[in-house]
């Protein structure tokens, strides 16, 4: 498995240690549990992808990140340590450190989302919400499956045209009116073949009763410890947050920072996918 | 087309037609929400107003699913969401053009406004599958359903037929796309909430959105006409969706 072992798990374990990642990501701007949650996401990106292209996707997220962070140092008059002052602008030590911890805290979230992706697959979605959201469902998977076929249909038109046509005016105007008259084919023919897709369909008794779906995940001694785990993880640490950050304050002075419990028991829920990878001691 | 009746009106479940009627309640109640978080200062403003999104998208998708359709009646949304997709990679070569917004206007238009909600909704999903789901997914989806809903709502009124309407309309609905995704970011993410911050962040989307405008229209304008009549006539051929 080249995804770790977390990978394997039913999808609502999964998908609940996600949304568990990024809601306490969202929540919370102490600066130790932002550093945390930062740390925890990008070690599990570069275990799912490799360093390289976890550099690649953080630099996507710079030019955010650099906008967010400038827009709340920049322009803020609450913080009391003035450090620069030019008109409407003035940047204080507290906006400074407040502009920081919201732009890591966005680093982390998109960082936890990079990590969705690359665990959550679509079969696992479908998988979830197929029961719940039938059609829909059934509707993302077909136009995951339609969209390839556009692009390599949009090519085959652009092909017959060129040879119809021979040669084209390489202005601007000439290639949009291209394009344009490509999405006009594309469409009708797409509308035309899908009329096809829905009588086949049809012929095999789409409709006829409610759906059943092939499961490939199934509800094992292990998912029941890790979720367990993880609803206990949660409880603790809304409770060590609630009570260790509360009195946290970045404005009018940024409050001291105090060694907590709760970082450690923080960093072992976002660390969720790597403690299960200890079952791989077992053998 | 008056004399097509072909195609009855489905049957919905009581939970159906109840959220059904309160679409509208949910399109207008989820900018309120946002603001009444804002003027507040409440704290997590970014993670409420997203699930407050993800809320204000269950009427659209539980009224869909209670219509229990017939295959026929599923594809055009599915051909415009992927040819929406699509088209980000197909037109990449033409800068000039946006067609995302475009198709899901043209869809709401031709199809009726529930048609437009979720193509546009589906839109930003399938979209993000492949581009990068993030926190803003789901007011992504919330905005572009209300494009195609409006798109719905107006050409139902019959305001939106000539090709100088369209294309204004379009031009103004990528302002709106923009607009609400904006102040959700200075909502969510901007502790201090002044003026200064809103025209910064307005004022760094003002060009994008200028630029995506002008695109959507260049798109929009030589299909408005041509397009509905196509999409009028595949409908009458293969009797598809509820009679015009």
């Amino acid at each position: 498995m080249a995804k770790g072992l977390f990978a394997t798990y039913h999808p609502a374990v999964c998908m609940l240690f996600f949304l568990t990642a990024i809601c306490f990501t969202f929540s919370t701007q102490h600066p130790v549990y932002v550093v945390l949650t930062c740390i925890m996401a990008g070690a599990y990106l570069v275990y799912l992808r490799g360093v390289r292209p976890f550099l690649r996707s953080l630099g996507m997220f710079v030019p955010m990140v650099v906008f967010v962070g400038v827009l709340n140092s920049l322009f803020n008059a609450t913080g009391a340590t003035s450090l620069w002052k030019w008109g409407p602008f003035s940047v204080t030590v507290e906006g400074l450190c407040y502009g920081l911890a919201v732009g890591g805290m966005l680093v982390a979230i998109l960082l936890w989302f990079a990590c969705y992706n690359e665990v959550m697959t679509e079969d696992k979605f479908t998988y979830l919400f197929g029961r719940k959201l039938p059609t829909i469902s059934l509707m993302v998977s077909m136009i995951s499956r339609w969209i390839p076929r556009m692009v390599s249909r949009g090519h085959s038109v652009y092909d017959s045209q060129e040879a119809l046509i021979g040669c084209y005016d390489q202005s601007k105007t000439g290639k949009m009116k291209r394009s344009l008259r490509m999405a006009t084919v594309l469409t009708g023919l797409g509308m035309e073949d899908s009329v096809q897709t829905a009588d086949s369909m049809c012929a095999r008794g789409y409709g006829t009763t409610s759906r059943t779906s092939y499961a490939r995940f199934k509800w094992h001694t292990r998912e029941r410890v890790v979720m367990g785990l993880l609803l206990v993880m949660i409880v603790v640490n809304i409770v060590l947050l609630v009570i260790g950050t509360g009195s946290f304050k970045f404005y009018p002075r940024v409050s001291p920072i105090e060694p907590l419990w709760g970082y450690l028991t923080y960093a072992l829920m976002l660390g969720l996918p790597f403690l299960v990878e200890l079952e791989r001691l077992k053998r | 087309m008056g004399k097509q009746t072909t195609v009855e009106k489905r049957e919905m479940g009581k939970l159906g037609r109840f959220m059904r009627s309160i679409e509208p309640v949910a399109l207008v109640a989820l900018p309120i929400v946002m603001l009444i978080w804002a003027w507040l200062r409440l704290p997590n403003a970014a993670l409420v107003t997203s699930a407050c999104a993800i809320v204000a998208l269950v009427p659209f998708f539980v009224s869909f699913e209670a219509e229990r359709r017939k295959a026929r009646d599923i594809m055009p949304i599915i051909v415009m969401t992927a040819l929406a997709v699509a088209g980000r990679l197909i037109f990449a070569p033409v800068p000039a053009i946006k067609p995302v917004t475009a198709l899901v206007i043209i869809t709401g238009l031709c199809f009726g406004r529930d048609e437009g909600f979720i193509t546009g909704a589906l839109t930003m999903l399938v979209s993000n599958i492949f581009f990068g789901q993030g926190p803003w997914t789901p007011w992504q989806m919330f905005t572009m359903g209300l494009i195609g809903y409006l798109a719905g709502v107006l050409g139902s009124h019959g305001l939106l037929k000539r090709r100088w309407s369209i294309g204004v309309f379009g031009f103004l609905m990528v302002f709106l796309y923009g607009f609400i995704l904006d102040t959700w970011t200075i909502v969510g993410f901007v502790a201090d909430m002044n003026a200064a911050n809103a025209f910064a962040t307005y004022a760094a989307g003002f060009f994008t959105n200028l630029a995506g405008a002008i695109g959507t229209v260049v798109f929009l304008v030589p299909i408005a006409i041509s397009w509905p009549r196509m999409f009028g006539r595949i409908k009458s051929k293969y009797q598809i969706g509820p009679a015009a």
